[in-house]
């Protein structure tokens, strides 16, 4: 009985041993890959990258200033003045991404490297690889996470 | 294959990945303990009834919009499962009913709730990951990390030490007595770690597959294996197996995460049948 009792505790140990592992950073193998990309999930399936981008709205204070690369819908909306009209300089880019079932999703704005004209983007609802840098933005009922510098494919 | 493990090797760098997996395991681990004994004194669908409550209390939190909704749904869990299981053997409203009658209650009034009172942009998108557990595993906080971690090793460290006593109360509560046994001392300390596991294991399997989780394990390791301690010792393999398989599955080909281990428990349990009825020929 104390004997089990032993192996039994020490597999806990072992266990919990593992709880310290997590560091909340990503992607340092992927240097070899790619230089300059510090989180490459343009090759994750929807259910990865939607637990991932969770993780990135959870606390991205790990995540703000790297790199980001990733796969999902695009979308656009346009800010509205008092009359609801669509003001044309404040347009938002955005892209989806979903989890697997598609019944949660989330969203993240980015701003283009090169500011290019509402026509030359992809259609809206397509599916688009984004990379730019993690930044966030604070209006006064809350912080907003964005990508900067964004290129897409 | 060696393109499923460079995938391998890519999602393993993300702490999630692991943290689903430490979590995932241990809350199999501890299922199957308790699968084996809920199985025996004929509870098999308290996993049902408990992870229903634990939903309806979910949703009053949300409603309250409490910051940390395990404040009130461990303590109501448990409450609940003291209620459904330190009956004893001559209660008048037997397991089955009671957990019925809790079940669908909670479920419904839960669900009623959280469209009359919506609290999130997206009801329907939470509900269905609370029921389903399609991604909770994979989107843990450190918090929810230590406190499974922890939670997990005090229902084993509680299961290795009272292993006789629980063994004397699953079989036989009368003989257990007659031994000088405090029959409803222990059966009080299975339903609280009853409820624990419960309201752990939704974070991996969401609330409908709790079950699952828990009595596919003990009963595959029934069909083959004749000894408590060595359904216990099936069962736990098997119940780890699974969920760490079924994880794995679900990150590489992007699955919902408790439907692919639930599938896996439905194969090995099917396995185990076989080989069942293979050594009985």
């Amino acid at each position: 009985m104390l004997k089990k009792s032993c192996i039994f505790v020490l597999v806990i140990f072992i266990c919990l041993s593992f709880t310290g592992c997590s560091s909340g950073k990503s992607n340092e193998g992927q240097e070899n890959l790619v230089q300059t990309i510090d989180i490459d999930m343009s090759e994750f399936n929807k259910q990865m990258t939607y637990a991932e981008v969770l993780a990135i709205h959870m606390s991205p204070e790990d995540y703000l200033g790297k790199t980001i690369k990733l796969r999902g819908t695009f979308d656009f909306y346009y800010e509205l003045d008092k009359n609801s009209n669509p003001i044309p300089d404040k347009l938002h880019l955005g892209i989806i991404v979903t989890d697997a079932m598609e019944c949660c999703s989330l969203p993240i704005d980015f701003i283009l490297k090169k500011q290019d004209n509402i026509e030359d983007l992809p259609e809206q609802g397509s599916e688009i690889t984004v990379t730019g840098i993690l930044e966030q933005y604070k209006e006064p009922w809350g912080a907003f996470l964005y990508l900067s510098n964004a290129e897409v494919e | 294959m060696t393109e499923i493990f460079s995938k391998l090797q890519m999602y393993f760098q993300f702490s999630f990945v692991y943290r689903a997996l430490i979590v995932g395991t241990l809350i199999a681990l501890c299922s199957s303990l308790l699968g084996v004994t809920l199985v025996l004194k004929r509870f098999s669908f308290i996993g049902d009834g408990l992870s229903h409550v634990a939903f309806g209390i979910m949703c009053i939190a949300a409603v309250l919009h409490f910051s940390n909704d395990m404040l009130l749904i461990l303590p109501v869990t448990v409450l609940c499962a003291v209620l459904l299981l330190n009956r004893g053997q001559n209660s008048k409203l037997k397991g089955d009913a009671s957990i019925a009658l809790l079940s669908v209650s909670a479920l419904a009034m839960g669900y009623l709730l959280m469209n009359i009172f919506s609290a999130s942009a997206n009801v329907s998108g939470d509900v269905c990951t609370t029921l389903f557990g399609s991604t909770s595993i994979l989107t843990l906080t450190k918090t929810d990390v230590l406190l499974s971690t922890v939670l997990s090793v005090l229902v084993i460290t509680i299961y290795v030490l009272f292993y006789h006593k629980i063994f004397a109360v699953t079989f036989d509560e009368a003989f257990a007595i007659g031994t000088g046994i405090n029959v409803k001392s222990y059966n009080l300390m299975i339903a609280v770690v009853t409820a624990v596991i419960i309201v752990l294991a939704m974070k991996l399997v969401g609330s409908l597959l709790i079950s699952a989780l828990i009595i596919f394990p003990a009963l595959s390791a029934m069909r083959v294996f004749k000894s408590y301690r060595a359904v216990i010792i099936c069962s736990a393999l098997l119940s780890v197996s699974c969920a760490f398989l079924g994880i794995i599955v679900a990150i590489l080909f992007g699955t919902p995460v408790g439907s692919t281990i639930v599938g896996i428990d439905i194969f090995a349990f099917l396995i185990f049948s076989l080989i069942g009825v293979l050594k009985k020929c």
